[in-house]
């Protein structure tokens, strides 16, 4: 397989170098058209002037003229009269008109730029309306004639996914896709090249490249990582340079004989098709079509990379020893059942950040549980942790359909957890994989069962590799894992599943994963045995472990291979940790003191747990508080320790002693006390707890708005004091909050919103509530508004703070 | 040549703005100067936090504006109804737009403590709330400077969401700088700036060159009742 690409466009010039137009933009300006504020328009306004500037660039040499219809999508022409389907068509007719003069065979390309709002999470437009935005152009493009689908000067990846899912999803035209980097190497949003390749490569695009932002020479560096990355043909629309100003105006300050001397370059790398963006006219064409006459093609070669990828961040595996964190999976972890069933994504967070700050390279996530609703707890806890950290994250699930949701919304590549040898798997998982240009895990299973020997794993696994590319998934997307038995029960096979690891990794160009921590199951001091099977594995070629990189032992095997491996280079990793006696650096350093108090020093014990709460000395919670409760009763730490300090708390803010950082600090140590309480219940099976049983409180911040640090002050004092919090999370349609506020037969709803637009949604959303839910109480918050704005919009209460927020709960459930 | 041309865009390294503390803390309303130590480091870490991801980038153009008593017309690109603009505005032909932003990284940022550390997103957002002003300042002088040649002073840098003028403009803004382009700014659907640490303003040319004595009405800003400078029975310059 030396080029991915079986487009015609692409086969029908073979060694011959692909030219497209310039800017569309920089001519119609000097056309000395007065230019309103769609340009679009004038395809149907003023035909003649579009189709001249076409023939133009074809006169110059252009193989593909693009359309004008870079914002011909319906959010942008929500202002005009014109349909997106009416543009195109018409852009088409004006490009088919230009190309109709000329013999050679002309390329028109549908030209789609971004929508112009930002996706959500980030922004506020939703991946699926994104998507049909889209799908209306491409099938709009197909149906008027278009050539290939080109989708350019794209800063979200996320975006480009959506476009590209609707170009191959509704059209069989060839994908060009391109994005804008800065001078850094990463685009406004923050993707980098190698992201950018991994996943477009992954999502069937034909060609991909750069255009726009920086002139040809500040692109270098960007053409080196695309040539070097990619396996599909790249191409590249450099500015004219960069914008200068003199005499009040704006010029872009190079022309078109040193351009064609960088793009000369760029075909001397590997680059194979060229135009032009900002700046550029027809001559700049013409230039670079002269320089490179003499020059053949650099034949594109085949990568074979193993990449999966965050919206920011790839991960390269096969490159050294990868961590996959594997930690969020209740199987066995009653914190996690119990975080799952109510609905409560921050301890998951919380378990994924953990797992990143210790070093984990890639997250696995599984949240199957019975009972709950997997797909949408899936989607919802991949959402939130993307928003959050930059690990790559494995989609970890048995039911095809929870896999294909995630897969379709993750933003990235991924990795699915899992495929194996039966029939039936590779039918369901193969398909997605294809689709969404994922890495995927074999697992060496089949109808027969778990194989004994190595033999065997290798044919499973070639069983998997040879169907894996009848759907079209190269090796290298692939990753086996040979599966661990249990040493206490199968002894004499152990070593079986290590030695097909070189067996198949000699074969085929694939990668191994292993989950570890089975090999011990039954036997004592499971840690040294674990560590032990673990270092083994490594030296048998283990790329990626799927284990817990919390656990100090294992992540010290890890930094150890690497030493030895020769990855962690002049043992330099290794030293930083384990050089200087771990010691914390925390201004705060009493926490080591609190095992000493002990638990004989009651007083001390007691008033130190206090004094914790209103210094705000979150660290020390923890031992604290596991210290009291070996002697006192959950209900009396919160009611005789914790509720006093924080009365002593919100007395010296009220009286300006303190101000928010420090009350903040507070409310969150109280919070962690709060929280070890609940673990130590959870763990005991006492959930009929008072502690556990606050009255239930639903808040959001409303649709449309994505302000949340003034909601999740306002949560956070309310759970101090008990209240349990159902925190639906900022940008929350009307429906979600209504739904949620009936199934938990909640009494009191929070809604905050900062913008003057978005009480608009609040004033809907308690109307909303209040037509479904007469008796249901909505308190509202937030910079813009007042108690008698509140009231006009509907609301039964307002406060300005926290403080405001607990003596409303406290009269609503009196 | 058309006004549409004289547009300026540039980036600007970070150690070029400074974060006044005092400014910082009168956002997390400190009344005293009684800052507590722990507060103080969070701060100080953040300050250099922001100043290492941030990445300072802006655009402006000088339009020609028509006007009347109730509404500008910005070179017939858009036009705004607002008497609040108008009087601003009187004594000026050409009104500078701009757009600036510290960039995504310092949203992520935000979001990211506002789950994780609510005490330091309060301060860190204080903090860049403060460099974001900072910036505009600096971007102000420029324009002071391009005023200057015309024989003109500027007004006050005047902002969507002050006044009458309704945050709603934000697209016609970012439209005409092509700012979500060149500088990464985005406006949802609500009109809310993505990232949020950035600002689109409106600074006049101003001919009269009396640029002190145009003061805003305090009691005509959206942001009177929580102004925190009018609490302390200040002003905010403006």
């Amino acid at each position: 397989m030396e080029n991915k690409t079986d487009s015609f466009i692409i086969k029908n010039f073979k060694e011959n170098f692909i030219f497209f137009d310039g800017a569309m933009g920089t001519m119609l300006q000097s056309s000395g058209l007065e230019i309103g504020e769609l340009p679009e328009i004038l395809n149907i306004s003023n035909p003649e002037t579009i189709i001249n500037i076409h023939k133009a660039y074809l006169d110059a040499g252009s193989d593909i003229i693009t359309t004008n219809t870079f914002g011909a999508n319906r959010l942008k022409l929500a202002g005009s009269t014109y349909s997106p389907s009416q543009i195109i068509s018409a852009a088409i007719s004006n490009a088919k008109a230009a190309i109709s003069e000329y013999d050679s065979k002309k390329y028109i390309a549908l030209d789609i730029g971004p929508i112009g709002s930002l996706l959500a999470p980030m922004g506020t437009l939703e991946f699926d309306e994104a998507y049909d935005i889209f799908k209306e152009q491409v099938l709009a493009g197909k149906e008027a004639g278009a050539d290939i689908i080109l989708i350019e000067t794209m800063t979200d990846i996320y975006e480009v996914k959506a476009a590209i899912l609707a170009a191959k999803e509704n059209s069989d035209l060839p994908v060009f896709c391109t994005m804008s980097f800065q001078k850094n190497g990463r685009t406004f949003i923050g993707t980098d090249v190698a992201t950018f390749v991994a996943v477009a490569e992954g999502l069937g695009a034909d060609v991909l490249g750069a255009n726009c932002s920086l002139g040809p020479s500040q692109l270098q560096e960007i053409v080196d990582d695309l040539v070097k990355y990619s396996s599909v043909p790249v191409m590249i629309q450099a500015n004219a340079g960069l914008p200068k100003y003199k005499d009040n105006t704006t010029y872009y300050d190079i022309g078109p004989s040193e351009y064609s001397k960088q793009i000369e370059l760029m075909a001397r790398k590997g680059v194979s098709i060229l135009g032009g963006c900002c700046g550029t006219t027809p001559l700049y064409i013409k230039s670079i079509k002269d320089v490179l006459s003499n020059l053949k093609v650099k034949e594109v070669t085949y990568k074979g990379l193993t990449t999966c990828t965050s919206s920011s961040n790839t991960v390269f595996l096969g490159d050294g020893v990868r961590i996959i964190g594997e930690r969020i999976n209740p199987t066995g972890k009653k914190l996690l059942k119990e975080a799952l069933r109510s609905s409560d994504l921050e301890y998951i967070i919380e378990e994924a950040i953990r797992q990143q700050e210790c070093g984990a390279d890639i997250l696995d996530v599984n949240v199957g549980l019975p009972g709950i609703d997997e797909k949408e707890m899936m989607t919802n806890v991949i959402t939130e942790i993307q928003t959050l950290i930059p690990l790559p994250l494995q989609i970890d699930s048995a039911d095809a359909k929870v896999i294909e949701a995630a897969a379709r919304i993750y933003n990235g590549k991924p990795i699915i957890n899992s495929v194996n040898g039966k029939k039936e798997s590779m039918e369901a998982i193969f398909p997605i994989v294809k689709k969404y240009g994922c890495l995927v895990i074999g697992l060496t299973l089949d109808e027969e069962g778990l194989p004994k020997t190595a033999k065997k794993r290798l044919e499973i696994a070639s069983k998997l590799i040879d169907t894996a590319k009848t759907y079209g998934i190269p090796e290298e997307s692939i990753l086996i894992d040979p599966l661990v038995l249990t040493v206490s029960a199968e002894q004499e096979a152990v070593m079986e599943t290590l030695k097909s690891i070189p067996l198949i990794k000699n074969k085929y160009n694939v990668k191994i994963v292993l989950g570890a921590s089975n090999v011990s199951f039954g036997l004592p001091n499971r840690t040294l045995m674990n560590t032990t099977y673990l270092a083994m594995a490594l030296a048998y070629g283990l790329d990626a472990p799927i284990t817990d990189p919390t656990n100090d032992a294992i992540m010290g095997v890890i930094r150890a291979y690497r030493v030895l491996a020769n990855e962690d280079k002049g043992s330099k990793d290794y030293v930083s940790v384990y050089a200087n006696t771990p010691s914390s650096t925390s201004d705060h350093d009493a926490s080591k003191d609190s095992s000493m108090l002990g638990s004989n020093n009651k007083t001390l014990v007691d008033s130190y747990l206090k004094d914790i709460i209103i210094k705000g000395l979150k660290d020390e919670a923890r031992p604290v508080t596991l210290d009291l409760l070996k002697q006192y009763d959950s209900l009396d730490i919160v009611n005789k320790y914790m509720m006093p300090a924080l009365d002593i708390v919100g007395d010296k803010y009220e009286k300006e002693e303190i101000f928010l950082p420090q009350l903040l600090r507070s409310a969150e140590t109280s919070k962690e006390v709060f929280e070890v309480i609940k673990e130590d219940l959870i763990k005991k099976d006492n959930l009929d707890s008072k502690v556990m049983e606050g009255d239930k409180i639903v808040m959001a911040t409303v649709y449309g708005d994505i302000h949340d640090i003034g909601k999740n002050i306002v949560k956070l004092i309310l759970e101090n004091y008990g209240y349990n919090i159902i925190d639906l999370g900022k940008d929350v349609p009307i429906e979600r909050i209504v739904d949620v506020a009936k199934e938990e037969n909640v009494k009191l709803v929070g809604l905050s919103a900062l913008m003057t637009t978005t009480v608009k949604n609040m004033e809907l959303t308690i109307k909303t509530l209040k037509e479904a839910l007469p008796n249901v109480k909505v308190m509202v918050g937030g910079a813009v508004l007042t108690a008698d704005y509140a009231k006009e919009i509907g609301a039964d209460y307002y406060s300005s703070d926290a403080k405001g927020a607990v003596d409303i709960a406290k009269e609503v459930f009196k | 040549m058309k006004t549409r041309y004289q547009l300026r865009t540039n980036q600007i390294k970070s150690n070029q703005i400074d974060v006044n503390i005092e400014e910082v803390l009168r956002y997390l309303q400190y009344k005293s100067n009684d800052i507590d130590e722990e507060t103080l480091r969070v701060l100080k870490e953040s300050i250099l936090e922001i100043k290492e991801i941030s990445e300072l980038r802006y655009v402006y153009r000088i339009i020609d504006i028509d006007k009347n008593d109730t509404s500008i017309s910005f070179n017939n690109e858009f036009s705004i109804n607002s008497k609040d603009l108008s009087k601003l505005f009187k004594a000026s032909d050409k009104v500078a737009v701009l757009a600036s932003t510290l960039g995504l990284a310092v949203e992520k940022r935000i979001r990211y403590y506002s789950i994780t550390n609510l005490s330091k997103a309060v301060i860190f957002d204080a903090c860049a709330t403060t460099y974001i002003e900072a910036l505009c300042d600096y971007i102000e002088e420029e324009i002071r400077e391009i005023a200057k040649e015309e024989n003109c002073g500027i007004t006050f840098r005047f902002s969507p969401g002050y006044g009458d003028v309704p945050i709603s403009h934000q697209g016609d803004i970012l439209r005409t700088l092509n700012a979500t382009k060149l500088i990464g700014l985005n406006a949802s659907e609500s009109s809310i700036l993505i990232p949020r640490k950035s600002v689109t303003a409106f600074i006049g040319l101003d001919k009269s060159n009396t640029t002190k004595s145009i003061a805003k009405s305090c009691k005509k800003c959206n942001l009177f009742k929580t102004c925190t400078y009018s609490k302390e029975g200040g002003n905010c310059g403006k």
